[in-house]
């Protein structure tokens, strides 16, 4: 028995010939059947000018249906006809007149005249139901049925037979045994509105699907729309043959720190959230990225912004968007709501994903895409889909998912998640009068990412995240220890001296001081010594600006103006929003290292604690800012306002100088119906100090400290 | 192509060993024997009407090409060679034509039975001779080609 497949017509309608294994067996007989007006006509053309050449002549019979003229009139519009192929390799028989009032038994000579004639490899009859009019017997017509059917066999012709049969008719005519297939073409509503659909009922030899696929007509003529069918995923290189995958980077501001290693390529990941959490910007931002810094062609499908709403999105965060538009890396392609259809728009994205070569893409949003789908199965097929489209680009897909507000689910239909490869969670919740948002990796197969919510947010260059410090990298590890022989003046006359010669190398200093006792003018007096001797400073100001520092400064006759001005030393001041969510440590790390800092002053941290840190958060963060700073080898100061004004018995009044390697006490004592400065150095790390307790002034030049009394 | 070559070849074996310096009229009766045994099988198979529809296809492709064949009928339900006797038994392509018949016959008949029927066919035709009886004589070997 041969086991060689059957050889098929290619039919040219996109995606039909995925349905049947490649196209119609040839030679075979096939009836296309559908009411009036569902497309039949058009198929059998089409399939006819895709097929018909030199070696593929088609002999299309009209009967009295339709006749010659008019079917060629309408046929001129569509793009496959073709005029030079009419009369040439397609010819056109007007049997309708000539079988008129003619016995029905007549007519397989009549056809087979012609067909000796042509010696076609393609027959059409349109339409068959036509003959059922000219026979005098159901028995006369399955003869005449029967006697073409054997002629068209031995002739080896491709026939398809046309007509207006019912559902019924197909299923008890016996004309219809001796046929090899049977496509029907129909119309009804589907997720909300009324659609085309075609079905193979039966195609012997051949291994189809038998559901009902929607199809459209154009002026190309049939497009079938089967994701399901058409769309295969291939397998992944990365999980064949045991490669490394391929990874992506973002280039999102410490997103790609979320996502550890990166998203393998080919994966798909859900963006989730409720309205106004950021998914948008997310996905543009993903695109920009990657367009900018890794050369990498992104595309959006969005069925709520238009084209020219994303393209104002990006001039609001400063991204030029417009250019990368212009030079072709990215592309923005719109689908107004009421115009989604699924099927074909799977196939839409499938299609400008692989013309455009797009390395990541966007899906705004997969909720509002689907939203006429009401069944949760058909929902994750086509999220199936869409990721297999992504995977078989070897591109990275984000799409977006409305989460209803309130809900518990980490997507619009709650089954979404299950499909992709990786979700992230977008959130945005109240923090007092104030609104936070917050972005989680989920989850992310195949890679190590951090865990838990981080701080995010949106301003001017787009999104900016902010790694919790308990989650970044080496947070578990000891702090490293200072340098014990390396040693930085603290720019006060006589208090180097007290520290056993100095500020150690990386080490930190808590200040715990009364109001009003000079803090500040410790702190500022750091910094210049290190500016003055190229060590570039960093002065964190949490209560006053940067004005009323350097004028106080100033006043004092410490020239932090001249410091500032020609860049030795930075001022920055911290509002609330940076200082909560997590985004202080993120804020100091990156100017740390963009100043290359070496001193480092926050002034002071109690203020830390009255922006609503709780003593154990208060705590916990100047644990790991200490520990940041150590890391990236600065010697830092942190003031401290101390509750008493003259008692030392609590350290620091909140519990931290365990976290502190220098104690410095600056106290008021009252002497004589005034008060009087003191300093005392409670505790050096590494080194030994003098525990003396020292009146000090200040006056011009800062602070001076008094002799031993 | 390739199983057209592969009837060809069958069909020019089966000359080469059955019509060894045979004359028109005798030629033009091995050919009718050979028509004969291949419907007789084939029609165990595939049943009158069908067969008729292919005989009918391959003598209207035959008769395109060689006019000669017009008067080639089927007649009781065989593939009647015996109009091409009398003068036209003579006519230079009698034997072209003929060949031509048989190995389209083979190859239309191979291709609607997806080549199922192939392997039989082929033997039937090499097993079609002419009788011993009927074998050469001195006479016909002086008209033989």
């Amino acid at each position: 028995m041969s086991t060689e497949p059957l050889t098929r017509l290619a039919t040219g309608i996109p995606n039909l010939d995925a349905l049947c294994e490649g196209g119609l067996p040839t030679g075979s007989l096939i009836v296309l059947a559908g009411p009036p007006g569902a497309g039949k006509t058009v198929l059998a053309q089409q399939i006819c000018f895709h097929a018909a050449g030199p070696n593929c002549r088609v002999l299309y019979f009209n009967t009295l249906s339709e006749t010659t003229a008019k079917a060629l009139r309408y046929l001129r519009q569509f793009t496959f006809f073709n005029a030079e192929r009419f009369g040439t390799t397609i010819e056109y028989v007007d049997i309708g007149a000539i079988v008129a009032g003619r016995p029905l038994a007549e007519v397989p000579n009549l056809v087979m005249e012609h067909v000796k004639r042509v010696e076609p490899s393609i027959v059409v009859f349109d339409s068959f139901k036509a003959f059922d009019d000219l026979a005098a017997s159901g028995a006369e017509l399955r003869k005449v049925s029967y006697e073409i059917a054997v002629r068209m066999m031995a002739w080896e012709c491709t026939t398809l037979l046309l007509g207006e049969f019912s559902g019924a008719e197909l299923q008890s005519s016996p004309v219809f045994s001796i046929v090899d297939s049977i496509i029907t073409l129909g119309q009804r509503e589907a997720s909300g509105e009324e659609q085309r659909f075609i079905q193979i009922v039966k195609m012997r030899g051949t291994r189809h699907s038998r559901e009902a696929f929607p199809f459209s007509i154009t002026q190309d003529g049939l497009k079938v729309f089967a994701p399901g069918v058409t769309i295969r995923r291939d397998a992944r290189p990365d999980q064949t043959v045991n490669l490394k995958p391929v990874r992506c980077k973002t280039g999102i501001s410490k997103f790609d720190q979320l996502l550890g290693p990166g998203i393998p390529s080919g994966s798909s990941l859900l963006i989730g959230g409720v309205a106004g959490t950021g998914k948008t910007v997310l996905l543009l931002e993903f695109l920009y990225r990657g367009a900018t810094l890794f050369g990498e062609k992104g595309i959006i499908f969005s069925f709520e912004e238009t084209e020219e709403r994303l393209r104002a999105t990006g001039r609001g965060l400063g991204w030029n968007l417009d250019e990368q538009i212009a030079k072709g890396m990215i592309q923005i392609v719109f689908i107004p709501q009421p115009q989604i259809q699924v099927e074909q728009d799977l196939l839409m994205i499938q299609q400008r994903i692989q013309e455009f070569g797009a390395r990541r893409v966007a899906v705004d949003s997969v909720s509002v895409f689907l939203h006429k789908t009401a069944d949760p199965k058909t929902v994750r097929e086509k999220v199936f889909q869409l990721c297999s489209i992504i995977q078989n680009a070897s591109a990275v897909g984000f799409f977006a998912t409305d989460i209803p507000y309130g809900s518990q689910q980490i997507s619009r239909f709650g089954v979404e998640e299950t499909v992709v490869d990786g979700v992230v969670l977008l959130t945005a919740t109240a923090e007092g009068f104030e609104r936070q948002r917050y972005i989680e990796v989920y989850k992310l197969r195949n890679t190590a990412h951090m865990k838990g919510r981080h701080n995010m947010v949106i301003g001017e260059g787009g999104i900016g995240l902010f790694p919790r410090y308990d989650a970044q990298e080496g947070a578990e590890l000891p702090p490293p220890s200072v340098v014990t022989d390396q040693r930085l003046s603290s720019g006060i006359t006589g208090l180097d001296a007290l520290l056993g010669g100095g500020f150690l190398e990386r080490s930190v200093t808590l200040v715990s001081g009364s109001a009003g006792i000079g803090k500040t003018t410790m702190a500022v007096q750091f910094i210049l010594e290190g500016a003055r001797k190229g060590e570039p400073g960093l002065y964190i100001a949490l209560e006053e600006g940067p004005e009323q520092i350097v004028n106080s400064a100033e006043a004092l006759g410490l020239p932090l103006a001249a410091s500032v001005a020609n860049g030795s030393v930075a001022i920055a001041y911290l509002s609330r929003q940076e200082i909560l969510g997590s985004q202080l440590l993120t804020i100091l790390s990156d100017k740390i290292v963009k100043n290359k800092v070496t001193r480092l002053v926050i002034d002071s941290a109690s203020h830390l604690a009255n922006k609503g840190l709780s003593p154990s958060d208060l705590t916990q963060l100047l644990y790991h800012l200490t520990v940041r700073f150590k890391l990236l080898g600065v010697t830092s100061l942190i003031t401290l306002e101390a509750q008493s004004l003259f008692s030392m018995d609590s350290a620091t009044d909140r519990g931290l100088s365990p976290i502190a390697d220098n104690l410095l006490f600056l106290r008021y004592l009252s002497v004589e119906r005034a008060l009087e400065r003191t300093l005392t150095v409670l505790k050096t790390r590494g080194s030994s100090h003098d525990g003396s307790t020292r009146s000090f002034v200040i006056n011009k030049g800062g602070i001076h400290l008094g002799p031993v009394e | 192509m390739a199983q057209l070559i592969t009837h060809s070849e069958c069909v020019d074996s089966w000359l080469a060993r059955a019509r060894p310096e045979l004359t028109p009229a005798r030629e033009i009766d091995l050919y009718d024997r050979a028509f004969a045994a291949i419907w007789s099988h084939a029609h165990r198979t595939l049943g009158e009407i069908t067969l008729t529809a292919i005989v009918d296809r391959v003598l209207t492709r035959s008769l395109k090409r060689y006019p000669l064949l017009a008067k080639v009928r089927v007649i009781d339900a065989s593939l009647s060679l015996a109009p091409l006797h009398g003068e036209a038994a003579h006519h230079p392509h009698n034997g072209e034509a003929l060949r031509f018949v048989l190995v389209e016959l083979l190859r239309v008949l191979g291709s609607v039975t997806a080549e199922v029927l192939t392997p039989t066919l082929h033997q039937t035709l090499a097993d079609v001779t002419l009788a011993p009886a009927e074998a050469v004589t001195p006479s016909d070997k002086a008209t033989t080609r």
